[in-house]
This record gives structure tokens, sequence and C-alpha cells, in this order.
């Protein structure tokens, strides 16, 4: 019996990992095709290694049985010519969203995005623009018996401007594909406690009317060290490369970023109704 | 004036008569099937009968009949079926009467007959055909006693045949009973008159006797083709020419026959014997087929209709010797005295300690053998008692039938009996006994009374012994259940018993437990016997908590897995997308789990006695419930303390106190 609900659950892996290669062959695919419309293309060349820092709350609020809340909020810096490392300001931002989170390997999340990007190099342009985005994402879980597997497929639809004055707001969709785990190193599960080793790869392409010649909007290598404190509260760090095309160009930008995550997860629900437990033996 | 005086006179005198005639006039009727009680029982039958009603006074007159029909319990299935039938005339029995009483059983097969089903019974029917001449039996009578078989008669078991008149028996008598003939008759005044013969065919003997208007003058038994006279002594001895009243005209009464034949002392004594047996069985039959015409068994039936009766079922003539005042008195109590005796006897020789007592004193030795003397007596004591109560006894001198009666009775002058496997013979004053031809009513009076009280005498002598060894007796019972209850503790405290619920806890305490038991058995063995008796229950309970103990262990792992439960708390964290088990109050589950918990148990093994169980028990067994109240109570209080408490006492305090 055991045995066939192994089975059962190595299938249904199977399934999920099917799907989400099937949406990276469409992702992909449209990636060549809008790359197509270009012509005459250049040879790749990527810019100068930059550096940032970003430091990311992700709040996960339980209001009511499988519904969640959403919050997250990210204080990103940046190097620059005259700020070396992660000398000046880059974006902040706010993402918040609905979770809906139906059986212990699924969970969906609709929602928006206020994003904050500053501009610290040149007087003459705007010192912040807002960048709006709505956004919806669905998380396959793969538990093993050690260590969890995940998929996360993200989509976005934002509308940005540039520093610029008078610059126009053009509207792009992004598609993420996301692979991540998370091992525990110190602990046989992850249970509060555990230090864990949680690898994640993460490809952003992009579409929309301006996006020519470049739909590749980011690739992100991130391996992290985590730390389960309690079920409430977690935290990450690590190094991140990324790699992804600028708009309209064949320059390629690369990054490492210095992350500093905690994970909160808190149960908004009253809990004035709970029944205590009866020991009937007693 | 004369012809009309004359004419009126006739007429006046024809009115009065008829006015008298309608004065006095009879009111008649009948019911049907109406309840109706014989005398002298409790459950009703049902009557059918024709009455007048005179003087305000129903009186049955005309055709009567009843039936009463009970199931009874001694009868498997069965039923009893009383009926009477015959006609009365102004309230007395008249004219031919049946009386029946059927004890029927279903039987097997059955017949089937248009929508019923018939069960054709077999048992027994005893029916007496009887005429009455206003209450007097008069004319032919017959008792027959037949088994039924398939719902016919099949064998007759007893037959008596007689005519009445007046109310006597009188003329031939003939009867059949048990495979015995009887052949007899009586005189005009229904006295035994003439040659009375009963052969048993089967057992090859008869019994002749001739009677000369209700005196015996002569009887016999002839056996093996030999006579063998009998003679009665005592039954003839008054002057009856100058005294009427000393005599007594009673029904035939195998007693007075039984009391008085005497057998030739020259024959052999098996001889004699079996020649008084036939002699007694031939009265005793003599009697059940006389006595067949009015009763059943005890039952009285004529008597228990309405109406007088008059029937006299034979007659003998014998000696008239009433007991005097004391002979009466001195007879009750030796009746009273002969039935304590024997309880006191049967309750002594009850008493389970019996055999313990006599291996265990001397002297309870010696009074069970005095008391066994009387054990062995007893049934001639009862023969002598059974005999003085009989009726048959006020027809004889005492003088003359004692003797014959009163078996003798004499006791040693000391006993024997056995003690430590050897023969003792101790002195030992016994009642003076009965000497048959010395013996008087008062003198047999004083022998029961003087058996009594040594009788009584000896019991108390031996009460104390008995009611110590009582105790003694309890005190192995108990003494076994201490044993069992050891071996059963260690049994249980080294898994060789109930090793489903056995766990690491018995193991932990086997050692200190084996010890504890073995200790304090050694402990009490040591002790004397009063001291034995005054502390068997302290052990007893002692380890029975150790049992208990091993019960609260068994226990221990549920619980502490419930407060493991209790205290842990599962979160889904959606960022991991994983359950995550958290220890809540996490500062007082580990003082508890860490300290106070391996403490408490440590502590238990190591103070472990029979005093410190029960406390032992109830300390973890209020941690556990402290514990699960804790879960749900607001604790940073009792956490706060807990960070500055150090040892197990503040620890324990806490935890379970408020």
């Amino acid at each position: 019996m055991r045995g066939l609900v192994l089975m059962i659950t190595k299938w249904k892996c199977l399934r999920v990992t099917a799907t989400v290669n099937m949406l990276l062959m469409v992702l992909l695919s449209s990636g060549i095709k809008l790359n197509a419309q270009g012509e005459g293309v250049d040879p790749v060349e990527f810019e100068s290694l930059e550096t940032s820092m970003w430091l990311g709350n992700y709040g996960v609020f339980r209001v009511y049985e499988n519904f969640y809340v959403t919050g997250e909020l990210h204080y990103r810096r940046q190097g620059g010519e005259q700020n070396p490392f992660i000398g000046q300001m880059a974006q902040v931002y706010n993402r918040w969203g609905v979770q809906w989170n139906p059986t212990k390997k699924f969970s969906a999340t609709w929602g928006g995005v206020l994003r904050f990007d500053w501009n610290s190099q040149n007087r003459d342009l705007k010192d912040v623009i807002l960048e709006p985005r709505l956004w919806h994402e669905y998380l396959f879980a793969m538990p093993f018996d050690r260590f969890m597997i995940y998929h996360r497929v993200r989509f976005e639809h934002r509308w940005s401007t540039r520093h610029a004055p008078n610059s126009d707001w053009i509207f792009r969709n992004r598609y993420r594909y996301m692979f991540f785990m998370k091992y525990p190193l110190n602990k046989k599960k992850l249970v509060p406690g555990a230090v864990y080793f949680g690898p994640n790869i993460e490809i952003i392409m992009q579409s929309g009317s301006s996006v020519i010649n470049s739909p590749l909007e980011d690739l992100r290598l991130f391996p992290a060290i985590g730390y389960i404190h309690n079920p409430r509260v977690s935290f990450s760090i690590g190094a991140m490369y990324t790699m992804g095309q600028r708009l309209q160009t064949d320059l390629y930008r690369q990054r490492w970023i210095l992350r500093f995550n905690t994970y909160i997860n808190l149960d908004w629900r009253n809990t004035q109704d709970h029944i205590p437990i009866i020991g009937i033996f007693d | 004036m004369h012809t009309l005086l004359r004419g009126l006179i006739k007429h006046a005198t024809l009115l009065m008569l008829f006015l008298s005639v309608g004065l006095y006039a009879q009111k008649k009727g009948s019911v049907a099937d109406v309840p109706f009680t014989l005398k002298g029982d409790t459950v009703s039958g049902k009557a059918s009968y024709e009455f007048t009603i005179s003087k305000k006074d129903t009186v049955i007159n005309g055709s009567f009949s009843f039936i009463k029909v009970l199931e009874k319990s001694s009868l498997k299935n069965g039923v009893n079926a009383v009926s009477f039938e015959g006609t009365f005339e102004k309230g007395q029995k008249n004219d031919a009467w049946t009386f029946s009483n059927k004890q029927l059983f279903p039987g097997e097969t059955f017949v089937v007959d248009d929508y019923s089903v018939k069960f054709p019974a077999n048992g027994e029917e005893f029916l007496i055909h009887g005429n009455f001449d206003r209450s007097r039996a008069n004319k032919e009578w017959k008792v027959i006693r037949h088994r039924l078989t398939f719902g016919a008669p099949s064998d007759t078991t007893h037959m008596s045949r007689a005519a009445f008149s007046g109310g006597n028996i009188s003329g031939a008598f003939r009867a059949q009973i048990n495979g015995v003939d009887i052949n007899g008759s009586f005189n005009s005044k229904g006295e035994l008159h003439g040659r009375w013969t009963v052969i048993h065919k089967e057992e090859e003997w008869k019994d002749e006797r001739v009677y000369n208007n209700g005196f015996l003058m002569h009887h016999a038994v002839t056996k093996d083709d030999e006579e063998y006279a009998i003679q009665h002594i005592g039954l003839r001895d008054r002057d009856t020419a100058t005294d009427q009243s000393a005599l007594s005209y009673v029904a035939y009464n195998r007693d007075i026959f039984a009391f008085s034949q005497m057998v030739d002392s020259t024959l052999s004594d098996s001889l004699q014997k079996r020649i008084r047996k036939d002699a007694f069985k031939a009265s005793k039959l003599c009697a059940q087929s006389l006595q067949s015409f009015t009763h059943l068994d005890s039952f009285d039936v004529w008597g228990a209709l309405p109406g007088k009766n008059s029937i006299q079922t034979g007659v003998i003539t014998v000696n008239n010797y009433p007991l005097s005042e004391q002979e009466r008195e001195n007879i009750d109590l030796i009746n009273q005295k002969n039935d304590t005796l024997r309880s006191e006897i049967k309750r002594f020789f009850r008493q389970p300690q019996i055999e313990l007592g006599k291996h265990g004193s001397e002297e309870f030795a010696f009074y069970h053998a005095v008391l066994g003397e009387y054990k062995k007596r007893l049934p001639l004591l009862d023969s002598i008692n059974k005999n003085l109560q009989k009726e048959a006894l006020t027809h004889f001198h005492r003088d003359s039938i004692l003797r014959f009666i009163v078996p003798s009775v004499d006791f040693p002058s000391d006993v024997v009996f056995e003690f430590n496997e050897s023969q003792t013979k101790k002195d030992h004053a016994f009642p003076k006994g009965i000497a048959p031809f010395k013996c008087n009513i008062d003198s047999i009076h004083r022998f029961f009374k003087s058996s009594l009280d040594d009788v009584r005498n000896s019991v108390q002598k031996t009460d104390d012994m008995i009611r110590r060894l009582e105790k003694q007796t309890a005190l192995s019972e108990y003494e076994e259940t201490l044993v069992d209850k050891r071996d059963s503790a260690v049994a249980l405290f080294q898994e060789k018993k109930d090793s489903k619920r056995y766990n690491d806890f018995h193991a932990q305490f086997e050692p200190a437990v084996t010890s504890l038991l073995e200790n304090r058995f050694k402990e009490y063995a040591r002790l004397e016997l009063e001291e034995r008796e005054d502390s068997i229950d302290y052990y007893l309970r002692c380890f029975d908590e150790v049992i208990e103990l091993y019960d609260a262990l068994a226990d221990l792992p549920r619980k502490l897995n419930r407060v493991d439960d209790l205290y842990i708390k599962t979160t889904w964290n959606p960022h991991t997308m994983t359950d995550m088990d958290e220890r809540v109050k996490e500062r007082l589950y580990n003082a508890y789990e860490n300290d106070v918990f391996p403490e408490l148990i440590e502590r238990a093994i190591n103070g472990l006695s029979c005093a410190s169980i029960r406390e032992d028990i109830k300390r973890i067994d209020t941690l556990y419930r402290r514990m699960v109240a804790l879960r749900e109570e607001d604790t940073r209080d009792k956490e706060r303390a807990m960070r500055r408490a150090s040892d197990y006492e503040s620890k324990w305090a806490i935890i379970c106190e408020d």
C-alpha cells in the first residue's frame, strides 16, 4: 500500500515537472519568436559586472483556512560609478497578494506590485519613478523524505516608464519560472533549527511591443543558505548571479547580488475557539 | 249450622295449610362452572351444582360436580386433575359418588382431530367409587389406582372393595395392593372380625390374623411352609369384663401391632427380623388399603366437601392407657432435647476446622471423640424419640411396652482417640445409658437431658479452639493471597506476565520492586502468629500497591506521549510548504521533561517502600495532570519563575503548585 502511494506521488511529481517543462518550451519558443522579429542580430556583449544588495522580507499571513495574505517588502541598493558596490539606492518595492493554498503541494497567488525606482546618478532625470504590476504565480511543491523541491511559475503584467521626463509608459509581460529546493543540512527535515541549503535558478522572459531582441530579461542563479528559527521566522542569505538582456539591445547585464531575506509566517485567524485536547484515557 | 261450621273450619284449615306451604317455599337454582374451594385448600376449582336457598342459606341440593386442574412444578410438563361427582340431598352426600385424582403427562405422540391436536396422556389415576346414605357410607365401595398409558388405563396397582352400612365398613373385604392379596371381614360394627389373610405371592409369605369383634386373637406368619406364631404383648392385658372404659376402639393402626409383636426368640435373629418385617408390611398394607376409602395420602377426600361424613373404615379393640400429665410433658421435652442434641452434634461436625483441631490439640481430639460417641448413637436416640411420639403408646402399659420400643443405649466409661499418631484412652463421665427393661419415660427424659448437657459442655470446650482455628484458617487464606500477590507482582515486573504492557519504566523499577517484595515477605514470615494477624492487612495492601504501581507505569508512556503531543504545535509553513512542529511553553516543558520527571522517577525507585508507593503513584499522576492543565493556561509567570529555578523541589513547585 505504502509503495503504491509512493508510486502515485512520484508519478504526480513527474506530471508537474512535465507541465513546467512544457511551459518553459512555450516561453522559450515565444522568446525565440520575439527575437526573430529583429533583423541583423549583433554579437552578444556583456556589460561590466555590477554589484547590488537586496534586503527582502517575505510575509505570509493566514487569514482563513486555506487563504493567506502575502506581503513582501524589498529594499535594494546597487553600486554606481560614484558609489561603488552598494553605495546608491536602487529600488523599494512592495508586493502583495492573496494566496490560495488548497493542498500541501500547490498554491496560487494573485496580487499587485508597486515598485519605486531610484535614479542616483543623473540629476537631470527624475529621482524616483513608479512601476506598478499585476502578478499571479503558481507554486508546485515536491516533497521528499528529507528535502523539498519547488517549481514556481509567475506571470507579471508591468507598466513602466523611464527616469527621463515625459517618458512614455510601456507595457510588458514577464514570464518567470523558478526551480528551487530546500535541503536541510543539520536536521533530517525542514524543522525549526534547521540550516538548509536552498539553491534556486530562475529564468525571466518578457514580451511586449517594446521588447525587441531582448526576451531574456534575467537568468538568476542563487545558492542560498537558510535557517529556520521557528515556524514563523526563517532567514536566508546568499550571493546571486544574474544575467539578462538590456531592452532592445544585445547587451547582457551581469550582476552579483548579496541577498538577505527574512520569511515571516503568521496566523491571523481567531484562535479563541480552539477546543482543548481531551485525554479520553485519563 | 254445624255443617256450615264444619265447612268453614275445613276451608280455613286448607287455607292455613296453603299459607304455611307458601311461607316455607324454597327457592331452587343451579350454577355452572363457578369458583369453588375445597375445605382446607387455597386454590379454587370450578363447580357446577344445584342448590336451594333455605332460611337464607344456600344448600347444595341435587347433582354436584367439581374439577380442579393444576400445573404442578413437581410434575414436569404435567397436570394434576382433582374431580368429584355425585349428589347432595339437602347438603348431605347421597347416593353414588366418585372421586378422581389424575396425574397426567402429555404423551410424545399426538392425534389430529379436525382442527385439534390431542396428546393422549400417560400417568396415574386414583379413583374412589362410593355410596352414601345421607352422609353415611353405604353399599359397595371400590378404590382403584391404575396407571394410564396413551390415554387409557393399563395397569391396576391397587384395588380395594368393601361394603358399608350405616357408615361402618362391614362384611367381606378384599384388596390387591402392590402384589399382595388381602382378604378379611368385619362385623356390623365395623370391627375386624374373623380371619384376615395377607398373601404376598412373589415374596412367598402369608400373614394370618384372627380377630374377634376387634380383638386380635391370633397372629402368625407362614414362610417357606413354616408357620411362625407372633405374640402381641400388652395388647389385651385389661379386664374388659369389669372395665369397659379401659378399652379403645381405634382405626386399624400398624404401630399398635408393630409395638407389640413378639417373635419366638429361639429363632435365628435374621429369621426373627424377616418375620417381623413381613408382619409389619402386612399391617402397613392393610392399614393403607383400608385408609384408601377416605384418604389419598394425607388428603381427607370426603372431608374436603361440604356436609357431614360418617365413614368408619375398620376398628380394632385395644387397651386404653392415656398418658399422664408428667409423661406427656417428658415426652415433649425428650422431643425438644433430641432435636437440640442432633443439631448441636451436626453443627459441631460440620465445622471445617474439626480436622485441623483434632490434630492440633489433644484436648480437642478428646472432645471430638466424646461427641463422636454421641454421633454414633443418634439413630438410636431418634428411634426412641420417634416411638415415644406415637399415638400407639397410649394403648399399652408403659412398663410392659417400653422394653420393646426403647432400644438399649449405653456409653463406654472412657474414650479412645488418636493424637500425634498414637492412641490415647481417657475417662469421660457419659450419662448413664438406657436399659430397656428398667426404663420409664422419666428416666428416658433424664438420659436425654444428661446427654444434651454433656454434648453442650463438650462443644463449649472446643469452641475457643474452633474460634482460634477459624482465625488461623482465615489467616491461611490471606497468606495464600499474599504469596499470590507477591508472585504476581514479581512476574509482572520481570516481564513474565502481561508482557504487552511491559515498558522501560517497569524495567527501571524491577530491582527495587523485587527487593521490596522479598524483604517485606521475609519480614512478615518472621512475625509471630498474633503479629501476623494484626499486620497481614498491611502487607496485602503493600503488595496490592506494587501491582497498582505496575498499572500506573504501564500507562505512563501514553501519558508522556500525550504531554509531548500537547506541547507540540504544528504549523503549516507556506514558505517551505511543510508542516512544522514547534515545542510550545518550551521552558516549562523542558523543566518537566529534563528535570522534574526523571528526578521524580529516580526518587521513586531509590526510596521505594510500602509507605511510599501510593504517594509515588500520586505524584506521577499529579505531574501529568498539571502538565495537561498548564497547556491551556497562561504560563508566562511560571516560565519566568522557571528561569530562576535550579533544583527539583522548586521546579516541582512551579509546575504542580498553583
